[in-house]
């Protein structure tokens, strides 16, 4: 489970025993790790869970791990993602593509345990994401936010999420699922009027209430399949 | 005759995934040489030499290194030898866990 001091780290490789070797070695330190064997499910990845920091083969199964720096330029503007490439090629032209980049780092393959942890440490202080000031007289500036979550419990009044993001206010919300696709609900307003409760750290289960859902929507709520007692 | 290697004991529970998908890829270059596939057996030598050292298999590391260079070159025989080599080598490892630094 994430803690504070943990980052979430994207391995981007098409061999599955690195990616096993760097998960291993990075949830022992306590990090959160998610994977991708190419740059289109690491770019949804990237769009969905904003890593920390990507560890980026360059020679993938039939691609380059290039491509995924350019759609970064789009996916992340200020480049607050920190990238570092991990390659067996010492080729000059991967090197020097790499620093084009931008990147904040290159690995030569084969990666040790001890290389991970130095870089790492070394690391850790610039993976933290820089605060947004709030400039002064702006206090009420607008923030729209993207967040994933997992719908656990829904009725007809009230559905509830959990997710890493803990709601102290009330907000509304717009919200799309894939429960509510399946059942047609399309008129629903969603707003959330208690804070967030934690159930592990960095964890949170949230009650977002439903406005202006029709009969219909009611009914199609009540009418799902339930587990018998 | 057996060839001990110390491995970091925090890597005792994915050694064995990495030993078993060794095996599969002796599977793999017995039917590329057979086939006379140097492009398959490039690819799993290239694959083997990034993960083997990470994982402190440092010796079959280079030796699919090598099995990755002969095979670009178009080497065939040499590439059977190395083949043959790194299957004596898995069967004679006998990884012993140590804590490491």
């Amino acid at each position: 489970m994430a803690t504070s001091k943990s980052k979430s780290i994207l391995i981007v490789d098409d061999d599955p025993d690195l990616r096993v070797f760097f998960r291993k070695l990075l949830e022992n330190m306590g990090h959160e790790v998610f994977e991708a064997t190419n740059t289109t499910d690491a770019a949804n990845l990237v769009e969905k869970v904003v890593p920390h920091l990507i560890l980026l083969d360059i020679n993938l199964d039939e691609e380059k791990g290039f491509v995924l720096l350019e759609k970064l330029k789009q996916l992340d503007p200020y480049q607050r993602i920190k990238v570092i490439m991990v390659s067996a090629s010492t080729a000059k032209k991967d090197i020097a593509n790499s620093k084009a980049y931008g990147v904040h780092g290159y690995l030569v393959k084969p990666v040790t345990n001890n290389q991970l942890v130095t870089l790492m440490k070394k690391l850790q202080a610039q993976l933290n994401f820089p605060n947004y000031i709030i400039p002064e007289g702006q206090e009420n500036l607008h923030v729209k936010a993207k967040c994933f979550g997992q719908m656990s419990k829904v009725n007809e009044l009230s559905f509830k999420f959990v997710s890493k993001i803990k709601f102290n206010l009330p907000h509304k919300l717009e919200c799309s699922s894939s429960f509510f696709v399946k059942h047609n609900i399309k008129h629903a307003q969603f707003t959330i009027f208690f804070p967030s409760v934690s159930i592990t750290p960095g964890l949170y289960e949230t009650r977002v209430q439903f406005i202006g859902l029709s009969d219909k929507d009611m009914v199609a709520i009540r009418k799902v399949k339930t587990k018998k007692a | 005759m057996a060839i001990k290697i110390e491995i970091d004991v925090d890597l005792q529970d994915i050694v064995p995934g990495f030993l078993e998908n060794r095996s599969k890829d002796l599977v793999e270059l017995h039917r590329a040489v057979d086939e006379s596939d140097l492009k398959t057996i490039e690819k799993i030598g290239h694959k083997v030499a990034g993960s083997s050292g990470g994982y402190g298999f440092d010796e079959l590391g280079k030796m699919a290194k090598e099995l990755e260079l002969k095979a670009m070159d178009g080497k065939f025989e040499e590439c059977v030898e190395l083949i043959n080599k790194i299957e004596t080598h898995l069967k004679n490892v006998e990884v012993v866990f140590v804590e490491m630094e």
